[in-house]
């Protein structure tokens, strides 16, 4: 309940009218089916006990080529009126479009359980015609909206690109769920990005200097796909393995003084790490287009805000966003917060805790003195020559 | 710690003492050998006993390697100095998660019961001049516990004392006889006088107390709002104002108690004049026993200029940019949850104490003015 759509697998096998009776004749039974959707996460099925007590059964997903037991869960049935029984187990990650076998089977002694599917079932589909007989639910455990959470930071280029990719929605939506679960630091940084990205215009070709483990490039990547990125050598691996529109370049841009177009560079707590951060800075303004964009994370601990401000002015860049990053009275509890709750996040509590992150953007008049971790700013390179 | 590989049997074991009461939460290092999508249970038993006490299953999905994991128990009241063990099971047949016991035997209980939630609210209140008392030990945990039973009700309540020590804490005169009206469940008011034991504090409630307080500067009176003689030094109404027929002769007799010279504070749903006659808002309204959408600006202002008082601070409270998300995460916590995570959920809802004037209950559902009333 709550957790997202109903959808229907039309190529279950199908046995209206006739109910099929697990016991000592019949102790197995099992159905290929091809998953809808992605993160597949329950089964209903209608259940009847056809003896007292109710009788007990044990439901498997088998991988569909190689019959191994994905997930294991016991299943009971109630009475012999019979009723849905809904067996949640743990999310299937990338489950859509492949082929699956649910088994249902009993230990064999007694009659025991009776399963059919009726027409009953077409009261819970959404789709397909009213003659249609629809016998096994799926229900996705993402909602279908959740990656679009922080579309209204990016209004700007979300009226260009309102719809995410089907393809790529699970993506955003697991980048999501990993910084909520995992990396609350990154999915702060990930935000702060966006807003910044939304200041900027017609941005195609994006350099990241790195400084992270890749996932807020994935996201980018993903959600729009007119965008190329780049990333050097400082961005982890893991997060950008294998996507499409990211390219790897195995050189470490901010010591190479070397010039490029891109349209926005991007360096998130990459700068102040270097050896000499000043030479570093000047390499990756030397990065973008005159009129590109230079987008500066870092912690306090490493910048000062007076000279990073100096570095965008010698480097012939307008400052178009001046900010602080990780305000403690928000991050710290937030953090303890999450770290209470279970570690499988339902969706509303995922879109939840990125709308509490939100307030860090534009942090209220609140009472008491601020506690900030880092900053960040986005200068725009002035087009036409340096005299 | 004892540190046992798992398999079918407990993934690790320990003992511990509690040094405190409301023990919530055990906290245990553990280590997951793979990314696994089972569950753990951790069991704390009494020592010597044999059946659990309590019990916390979590999900361990999203663990890899070696992490502080925090299993949140139903509240044991009275566990101080007593001695427990624990034991975590992992599922049958997975077998990848176990006790990290490599910290030099080290204790791993964490009881989260916290004396900082009892001065939580301290720099609101002190926020002026005001000198506040140390908070005694034998008050400790009855400040705290009235903290968490407000934030455990998941409602407004926590949110409502915050602001109204804000608005204390604005008032740097000292304060010796408070009066709350229309006091619901008198959390609010027994924090305020464990917190400020110098003042005496009446409370007039409108729902029969079920929890006693030992506060002994307050008092419960069940009686209807008398006639008043001007007698107190700060008079306050929580969300309650809504709740009357005749809002404006309610707000004279709420005036007529304030000591000229001294401090009237109310708290009420926000609505602007346009959302006040809105059909769909008034009835829900109405839902809740309300008489009214709630109260501009204007309005309540306008009621504190009527009755001879000087606004000293309004703004609006319960912003949706923070609340509603908030909701949607405290409804999906279990009680026990709730309890380890009291003080993150209290420090975080102070970012509602804030400097604005919402003009619309779509972006605040309350308001809250202070005034002072004229001397002559």
């Amino acid at each position: 309940v709550g957790l997202g759509d109903l959808v229907i697998a039309h190529d279950v096998t199908r046995h209206s009218g006739t109910p099929i009776t697990l016991g000592p004749a019949c102790p197995r039974l099992t159905r290929p089916f091809v998953a809808r959707d992605d993160r597949l996460t329950a089964l209903s099925i209608w259940l009847a006990a056809s003896a007292e007590p109710a009788a007990s059964a044990a439901f498997s997903l088998l991988d569909g080529d190689e019959e191994r037991v994905i997930r294991r869960v016991p299943v009971r049935a109630q009475g012999p009126a019979g009723s849905w029984v809904r067996i949640p187990f743990e999310p299937v990650a990338g489950s859509r479009g492949k082929s699956f076998r649910l088994l249902l089977e009993t230990n064999g002694g007694g009659p025991g359980l009776a399963l059919w599917t009726s027409r009953r079932t077409a009261t819970l589909g959404e789709d397909g015609g009213p003659g249609e007989e629809r016998h096994l639910c799926f229900r996705t455990h993402y909602r279908r909206d959740t990656h679009a959470v922080v579309d209204p930071l990016l209004s700007r280029y979300v009226r260009a690109y309102p719809e995410t990719p089907i393809l790529e929605r699970e993506t955003l939506h697991e980048i999501l769920r990993h910084g909520v679960c995992r990396d609350q630091p990154m999915l702060l940084q990930l935000l702060h990005l966006l807003e910044a990205l939304n200041r900027t215009q017609r941005v195609r070709r994006v350099l990241s200097l790195g400084g992270g483990s890749g996932h807020r490039e994935a996201y980018v990547a993903a959600r729009f796909p007119e965008m190329r990125l780049d990333v050097d050598r400082g961005v982890g691996a893991g997060a950008v393995a294998d996507r499409a529109r990211v390219r790897r370049i195995d050189v470490d841009m901010v010591e190479s003084p070397e010039e490029a177009s891109y349209d926005l560079v991007v360096s998130i707590g990459r700068i102040g790490r270097a050896a000499d951060p000043r030479t570093a800075f000047r390499n990756a303004a030397a990065k973008t287009r005159p009129g590109g964009w230079l987008y500066v994370s870092e912690p306090a601990s490493a910048m000062d805000r007076r000279l990073l401000r100096d570095d965008f002015a010698a480097s012939r860049y307008d400052l178009v966003l001046e900010g602080e990053i990780g305000d403690a009275r928000l991050e710290e509890p937030l953090q303890a917060l999450r770290e209470t709750l279970d570690a499988d996040a339902s969706e509303r509590e995922i879109v939840s805790f990125v709308r509490l992150l939100q307030l860090d953007l534009a942090p209220p008049n609140v009472e008491g003195p601020p506690s900030r971790g880092g900053i960040k700013a986005l200068g725009r390179r002035r087009a036409g020559y340096a005299w | 710690v004892v540190n046992e590989r798992a398999g079918s049997g407990p993934a690790g074991g320990g003992r511990f003492r509690a040094d405190r009461d409301f023990l919530v939460g055990v906290s245990v290092p553990v280590r997951t050998d793979a990314p696994s999508e089972e569950t753990a249970t951790l069991e704390v038993v009494e020592a010597g006993g044999s059946s659990p006490a309590r019990q916390s299953r979590r999900s361990i999905r999203d663990l890899v390697g070696e992490s502080w994991q925090l299993f949140p128990i139903e509240a044991i009241p009275d566990s101080s100095g007593r001695e427990f063990e624990f034991r975590l099971v992992g599922e049958p047949e997975a077998g990848s998660i176990r006790l990290v016991g490599d910290h030099g035997g080290a204790s791993t209980s964490r009881p989260v019961y916290t004396p900082a939630l009892a001065r939580l609210l301290d720099p609101c209140l002190a926020r002026g001049r005001r000198r506040l008392p140390e908070v005694p030990e034998s008050l400790e945990r009855y400040l705290d516990r009235v903290l968490s039973e407000s934030l455990a009700l998941r409602g407004y309540g926590f949110l409502d004392l915050a602001h109204l020590a804000d608005a204390i804490g604005r008032i740097s005169e000292p304060m010796l006889s408070v009066l709350s009206v229309g006091a619901a469940t008198g959390y609010a008011e027994a924090f305020l006088a464990g917190r400020l034991p110098d003042a005496s504090l009446d409370a007039l409630h409108s729902a029969p107390q079920t929890v006693a307080f030992p506060m002994p500067n307050l008092r419960f009176d069940p009686a209807p709002l008398p006639e008043g003689s001007a007698q107190y030094d700060l008079v306050f109404s929580l969300s309650s104002l809504q709740r009357l027929e005749d809002p404006g002769a309610a707000f004279r007799r709420l005036a007529a108690h304030v000591k000229p010279g001294k401090f009237l504070y109310v708290s009420a749903p926000l609505a602007s004049a346009e959302e006040q006659r809105d059909p769909q808002r008034r009835e829900a309204a109405r839902q809740f026993g309300h008489q009214t959408a709630g109260f501009s600006f204007e309005d309540l202002e306008g009621m504190f200029e009527a009755n001879g008082f000087d606004v000293i601070h309004s703004s609006s409270m319960f912003h949706l940019d923070l609340v509603l998300p908030l909701r949607h995460i405290l409804e999906s916590m279990s009680r026990a949850e709730l309890e380890c995570a009291v003080l993150p959920i209290a420090r975080l809802l102070l970012w509602d104490l804030r400097d604005e004037k919402a003009a619309s209950a779509l972006h605040a559902e309350g308001l809250r003015v202070l005034g002072r009333m004229r001397e002559a």
